[in-house]
């Protein structure tokens, strides 16, 4: 969605504070409560769909609310509003009546588990899908698409031109799983940006950007300049090759 | 608004959010589906077990051990899983390299992706709305207010976190470390370095 989330080249935001550069080991919670909503999050992964991609989505949906909240107050916006779309709470709970009892009782995650699967992760690489790849060196386009859902296609990228750097392997596409279709994987790029490519031609001319897309956020250079040659390019190809 | 009204805001509003996240976490205690021993455990574990320490080993073994800063940059998950470290938000690994002519950056502009396993918990600038959108259209710029002045010649490769790839910057060696050991040269290794909005 083009929500206020897709932040990348807008100006007037200022400049940045880097309060702890000498040190070493980060402040992870600036007050405790931040703490208390992150662990939340991590400890109700188990319980209706908390995987990540739908979880963001559900921060970008806070719209015009989505700047001013503060980085833990979207976890907290996102934990509330999953656990009443997925039945785990309701609105007079939260309102503060009496509480229902669930059955069967939930069996809540017990700390061994819990740090078990922080510590191993659940990684989104998939086994691969489809031979159809683009490699390394290629052109590509990425879509001028705007869809109204969930999307790690950020606008400044959209229509511009790139080159694949890196494959990744096939990894679970957020658009769909967001959208509750599923992992749907596919194949996973770097792709690089010049910068004049990205803030024209007066832009810093040593400067790349690098995204990872996914492949169907992206084109073959040419398709997306002239699709009807591409069309009869490929009709052709597949003429000469039957 | 700039980084600091954003701050003084996050100031002025915790009494409500900090109790509506108190009513939050009782009532899913109360229903059974969270252990609050649980939730200290995790507290516990971002606060005082992962952090920036964990990503300085990685660097510090890559300075000292070509081979392994061979294995690093070639398939990143696996080298950093030698030294132990996996888990959340660090399942897909890249290393990206600072050499005298490349200087990376990585930033998220879309949310906040960031390599827990190895650095832990992001600092409040990189969750900020400044870095995110400035960090991929002027780096040079962004940089120099933090005090990392360039050469024009120096190419910037900055790393937008679109997926759930995270990645780690290799900062250079600092000179006159020939004799150091490795937990030597992982203590002068900063977090920043390792985002690569620092030098060192």
């Amino acid at each position: 969605m083009n929500g206020p989330h897709d932040l990348g080249g807008m100006h007037g935001f200022g400049t940045i504070e880097v309060e702890e550069l000498s040190r070493i080991r980060a402040r992870a919670f600036e007050r405790p409560w931040e703490g208390r909503v992150f662990a939340l999050v991590l400890a109700m992964g188990a319980f209706g769909d908390g995987n990540f991609d739908r979880g963001r989505q559900l921060m970008e949906q806070l719209g015009p609310d989505y700047l001013a909240t503060p980085y833990f107050g979207r976890w907290l916006h996102m934990l509330r509003t999953r656990c009443l779309q997925d039945g785990l709470l309701s609105e007079g709970e939260l309102r503060g009546e009496r509480l229902s009892t669930p059955d069967p009782a939930p069996t809540a995650v017990d700390p061994e588990t819990m740090m078990w699967i922080v510590r191993n992760g659940a990684s989104a690489r998939r086994p691969a899908v489809t031979t159809e790849c683009y490699a390394v060196g290629d052109r590509v386009l990425a879509r001028n698409i705007h869809p109204e859902g969930h999307t790690r296609l950020p606008r400044y990228v959209r229509g511009r031109r790139g080159t694949v750097v890196r494959t990744h392997g096939t990894f679970v596409l957020p658009d769909a799983r967001a959208a509750g279709r599923g992992e749907a994987p596919e194949p996973l790029y770097s792709v690089r940006f010049a910068g004049t490519e990205l803030w024209g031609a007066d832009s810093d001319p040593a400067l790349g950007v690098y995204l990872d897309l996914w492949h169907s956020h992206l084109e073959p250079e040419a398709a997306g300049r002239e699709h009807v040659d591409h069309g009869a390019h490929a009709s052709r190809r597949a003429h000469a090759n039957g | 608004m700039s980084a600091h009204d954003d701050h003084d805001h996050h100031q002025k509003i915790p009494s409500d959010v900090a109790l509506r996240a108190r009513a939050l976490e009782t009532l899913l205690v109360e229903k059974g589906l969270v252990r609050r021993d649980t939730l200290d455990r995790i507290i516990e574990f971002y606060e005082h077990e992962v952090g920036p320490h964990l990503g300085a080993k990685v660097v510090a073994k890559a300075w000292i051990d070509p081979d392994y800063k061979e294995r690093l940059l070639a398939d990143a998950t696996a080298a950093i899983a030698e030294l132990g470290l996996t888990g959340l938000q660090g399942e897909d690994m890249v290393v990206v390299e600072n050499t005298a002519d490349v200087h990376n950056l990585v930033v998220c502009t879309l949310c906040s992706c960031y390599p827990w396993a190895v650095l832990g918990l992001p600092p409040a600038w990189y969750k900020s709305p400044a870095y995110r959108s400035r960090a991929v259209r002027e780096p040079r710029a962004l940089l120099a207010e933090l005090g990392v002045h360039l050469d024009a010649a120096t190419e910037v490769r900055v790393w937008d976190s679109t997926a759930e790839v995270r990645y780690l910057v290799l900062p250079r060696r600092p000179p006159q470390t020939e004799g150091a050991t490795e937990k030597e040269l992982a203590s002068l290794v900063t977090r920043n370095a390792m985002i690569g909005t620092a030098i060192g």
